[in-house]
């Protein structure tokens, strides 16, 4: 078991990403070498099992969609390992990988582009459908079911997305996610383009999903408020690394590292839990990923940086029991798990 | 480019090889004996495999050797470069005309959109580009030369230049008709822009925001499709010299049709395409060094 | 309970009700493509109906066609628009070349849309070295001057009207190819291109059944304007003499023959001139009109 893992509920974790890095070329030079490397995802390692719900907390630039996407194959790992029931995924091919697609899907944030706006709802679901191997006399019938367990009325299928609103497309999104009978179901900011009123909705239907799908879900927001309603375990990742990661009490309630501090802090809310919470103000910008900081990525921006953060990247370690942080002056736990 | 050049090449060899008809039989003439055209055919090599056939082709092709016209029984390259000149002279004339009709036109009606002068030159954008080249030379020949005689019936002489008028014009007044679409829908976009506004705002007299602003960034691409469209000009310039009669490198080939004298024909093609990859990558580079915002690739 | 219809993506213009009746209106506002539109229709009915339309046989010389000594008539006196060097009716091979020339125009392009239609869109979304091998056959087509390389090409075939839609099509093919190409690479980024891959759709299927939809608004567009092309690259190879073959009248090769006689018979190539530049100017107005409604991003073709 690498460091690094947060012990989860169930045993069997569904999905294993170890040491996850992602780099993008950039640049390429008048001779063809590549000038620059972005390094999206640098060293990202989490378990995921099924009934469980882990959130990906993080700004613009965290590189959580990229992992996200690893995870789905969309874009390919630079190096590290993700297994999926058990199979490594990271160099599938061909129809090894098409099969391997049946197991985790995605849903979306642009409720307006992931549904294809020439073709009707009813097609996009049956495609899914066919995926699975469904008889076509049978698509029509499984389609509507699809459309009335994710709540919507089963004549919606002669519909145009353009005729649905942003929630409706979202549940048809997650209809289509559902069709091919997943065991991970990845959420990119699901939620994060609806208003606020539908977003409840739609991560209520989530979770009745997870429930009665056994459904291991990976959900990715910006939006802390978002990820305390339906996570159970949240990693916060920044520059691509993961700087904490802990159960939601444990991440909401005792924040370690600085970063999450000052992401709390900035949610507002109704009543103020902690009195007395350090304000922890972060100075400046997401710097780029062109030119990461050395040492620990967070530095220029933290409150309570020392010298030992410029120079030395702190390692993601247990802090305390399910807790994880990456911070030089979080004092290690005494026992290792 | 030079895989490009490298197709051309082969496609144009396999064109070659499919006409059909006995070359060696054309080269003998009418009263050869079957020993002589035998001869002729292991002369051409025409009788080893296609391989092989194609290997000396390219061969052939790297030392400027297009073979032997079967109607002139010259080089093919030669007789292409005796007449050139002509050709080159109709294809400058045309670009002239092009740039000077279209450029005005086009700016005008920039200038002064849904004004008479911006649904003339419209007008006139759409007619010249649906005319057929052949019929408007045949036109203005009948108007200008035959009924009015302004200039001459077609051919060459002296002065050249009187002679030249018709068929550049002729051949430049499509281009006309397309630069000026083109000028005049750049220059709208360039006249709408906010630095152009604010120039207009700032008390700029029209001359200059005219001349020193507008004109130059519409100009630029424009330079750049005046190389293609002479380098495309040469296969339009085949109709023109027919119409008016002209002794170029396009009634050589016309000719060459009418007789099945495939050497030429396809040797003329080859030297066309040629060059139109050539100035398509003169250009592209140009274009970069035209264009500060390309230049970082 | 219905919820009210969110607001509209982008055009889809199969499935919004009244659309045809949107589409009436915008042409009767627009004059010139509402005249465009009139001719086209017009002269598919007269290509059609040419047999009922003509007052005499086109192919025939009519001894009456001829003047005391043999020279062609001006119009007037039975042949509408007088005849040719062999006494046959103008008027009726005007119409019945309408009929070729439309035929050759729609054929061959559409033939070519259809190959630069494949070539575009499957090199674009394979993508790799098929698109390499593609595109580079793209540019070696392209870097042949139409006129002489379909000169080339017909000496080698023989002139034949089916040889000459052919020569046209595996000419043409290139422009459309190349628009779809760059079309079908910017929509392969689209996020529910990205979502149906994810699914694990083949690609075969999203290239057709997701893909092409959105190259149809762009796909009408270029045919019509690709329908004018066609038809003056037929009338230019008829002009030269390798086109239509004789005695089938074309108005290419109409002209052609004019030319020897223009002195004497101007109306021998002035009317098939007047028919070229009439059909050229409509398909070019309507085609303008269909980009402006269908699709006002589609890219501007030469």
């Amino acid at each position: 078991m690498t460091a690094g893992t947060v012990d989860r509920l169930e045993a069997e974790p569904l999905v294993e990403v170890r040491e996850l890095k992602v780099h993008f070329p950039v640049g390429r030079s008048f001779t063809g070498r590549i000038r620059t490397v972005v390094r999206a995802v640098e060293g990202v390692s989490f378990t995921l099992s099924a009934g469980d719900t882990l959130g990906l907390a993080g700004e613009s630039g965290s590189g959580k969609s990229t992992t996200a996407r690893a995870l789905l194959r969309i874009v390919d790992p630079t190096s590290g390992h993700v297994r999926v029931a058990g199979e490594d995924i990271s160099d599938l091919r061909g129809s090894a990988l098409k099969r391997f697609r049946r197991r985790m899907q995605m849903v979306y944030q642009d409720p307006f582009d992931s549904l294809n706006p020439r073709l009707k709802v009813g097609y996009t679901l049956s495609e899914a459908l066919m995926v699975r191997g469904v008889p076509g006399a049978e698509r029509a019938r499984q389609v509507r079911e699809l459309l009335e367990r994710v709540g919507l009325p089963g004549s919606y299928a002669l519909r145009y997305p353009h005729e649905l609103s942003g929630g409706q497309r979202q549940r048809v999104a997650i209809a289509r996610a559902l069709g091919v009978e997943p065991a991970v179901i990845v959420c990119d900011e699901a939620v994060s383009s609806l208003d606020v009123s539908v977003r409840a909705q739609i991560l209520n239907l989530l979770r009745e999903l997870q429930e009665s799908e056994r459904l291991a879900l990976l959900f990715i927001s910006h939006d802390l408020s978002t990820l305390r309603f339906i996570a159970s375990h949240v990693a916060v990742m920044y520059l691509g690394r993961i700087v904490e990661m802990g159960s939601r009490d444990d991440l909401y309630g005792r924040p370690m590292h600085p970063y999450t501090q000052a992401l709390l802090a900035a949610v507002p809310e109704p009543v103020p839990q902690q009195p007395g919470k350090p304000r922890v103000r972060l100075k400046g910008e997401v710097p780029s990923v062109f030119n990461p900081p050395a040492g620990c990525p967070f530095h220029p921006r933290c409150p309570v940086a020392t010298d030992i953060c410029t120079e030395v990247e702190p390692p993601l370690r247990w802090k305390a029991s399910g807790h994880l942080a990456a911070c030089h002056l979080v004092p290690d736990a005494n026992e290792a798990k | 480019m030079l895989v490009i050049l490298f197709g051309v090449a082969t496609v144009t060899f396999f064109v070659a090889y499919m006409v059909p008809g006995d070359p060696a039989r054309m080269i003998a003439g009418p009263g050869a004996t079957a020993g002589t055209i035998a001869s002729i055919r292991h002369q051409l090599g025409l009788d080893e495999p296609l391989l092989h056939q194609y290997v000396v082709y390219m061969g052939r092709l790297l030392s400027g050797n297009l073979g032997i016209s079967f109607l002139r029984k010259i080089p093919v390259s030669q007789a292409i470069l005796q007449r050139l000149g002509v050709t080159a002279m109709i294809a400058v004339g045309g670009v002239v005309w092009e740039l000077a009709i279209g450029i005005p036109v086009g700016i005008a009606a920039a200038w002064k959109p849904r004004s008479i002068w911006d649904r003339a030159g419209t007008l006139f954008a759409l007619l010249g580009l649906s005319a057929p080249p052949f019929w408007l030379g045949l036109l203005l020949l009948y108007y200008l030369a035959f009924q009015h005689s302004f200039f001459p019936l077609g051919g060459i002489g002296h002065p050249l230049f009187w002679y030249l008028v018709l068929p550049t014009f002729t051949l430049g007044i499509g281009g006309a008709a397309w630069y000026t679409r083109m000028l005049r829908s750049s220059m709208l976009e360039i006249l709408r822009s906010p630095y152009m506004q604010m120039a207009r705002a700032k008390g700029m007299p029209n001359r200059i925001l005219l001349f020193r602003h507008a004109m130059p960034n519409a100009l630029i691409p424009l330079i750049t499709m005046v190389g293609m469209d002479l380098a495309y000009f040469f296969g339009g310039v085949l109709i023109i010299e027919v119409v008016f009669g002209i002794p170029g490198v396009g009634q050589q080939a016309w000719r060459a049709v009418q007789v099945l004298d495939i050497p030429m024909i396809v040797g003329t093609v080859l030297l066309a395409a040629v060059f139109i990859v050539v100035m398509n990558v003169i250009v592209d580079l140009s274009y970069a060094f035209l264009d500060p915002r390309i230049r970082y690739r | 309970m219905r919820e009210p219809p969110g607001p509209a993506v982008e055009a889809t213009p199969l499935v919004m009700p009244g659309r045809w009746s949107m589409l009436l209106r915008s042409l009767l506002h627009d004059p010139p493509a509402l005249f465009g539109a009139v001719v086209v229709v017009g002269l598919i009915v007269v290509a059609v109906l040419a047999p009922l339309l003509a007052p005499h046989n086109p192919l025939t010389a009519y001894p009456s066609g001829l003047s005391r000594n043999g020279a062609p008539l001006a119009p007037g006196h039975g042949f509408a628009l007088g005849t040719d060097p062999n006494g046959r009716d103008v008027l009726s091979r005007l119409i019945y070349g309408a009929r070729i020339s439309l035929t050759i125009g729609v054929v061959a392009n559409g033939l070519a849309t259809l190959i630069g239609l494949l070539i575009g869109l499957i090199s674009a979304y394979i993508g790799r070295w098929v698109d390499t091998v593609l595109m580079r056959f793209t540019d070696v087509v392209m870097a042949f001057p139409i006129l002489l390389f379909a000169i080339a090409l017909i000496a080698v075939t023989g002139p034949s009207v089916t040889n000459l839609i052919f020569v046209i099509a595996l000419l043409y093919w290139t422009y459309i190819a190349r628009v779809i190409h760059g079309m079908v690479l910017s929509l392969k980024e689209r996020e529910f291109i990205t979502a149906t891959r994810t699914l694990g759709v083949s690609r075969w299927r999203i290239m057709f059944r997701h893909v092409l939809p959105h190259l149809v608004p762009a796909l009408i567009v270029y045919f019509t304007l690709g329908v004018a092309s066609t038809i003056l690259i037929e009338a230019s190879l008829s002009y030269i003499g390798i086109g239509v073959p004789v005695p089938t009248p074309s108005w290419g090769q109409m002209i052609s023959q004019g030319q020897d006689y223009y002195q004497i018979a101007p109306w021998l190539f002035i009317f098939p001139g007047i028919a070229l530049v009439l059909t050229v100017v409509a398909f070019n107005l309507v085609g303008d009109w269909l980009r402006d409604v269908l699709d006002p991003t589609t890219p501007q073709r030469r």
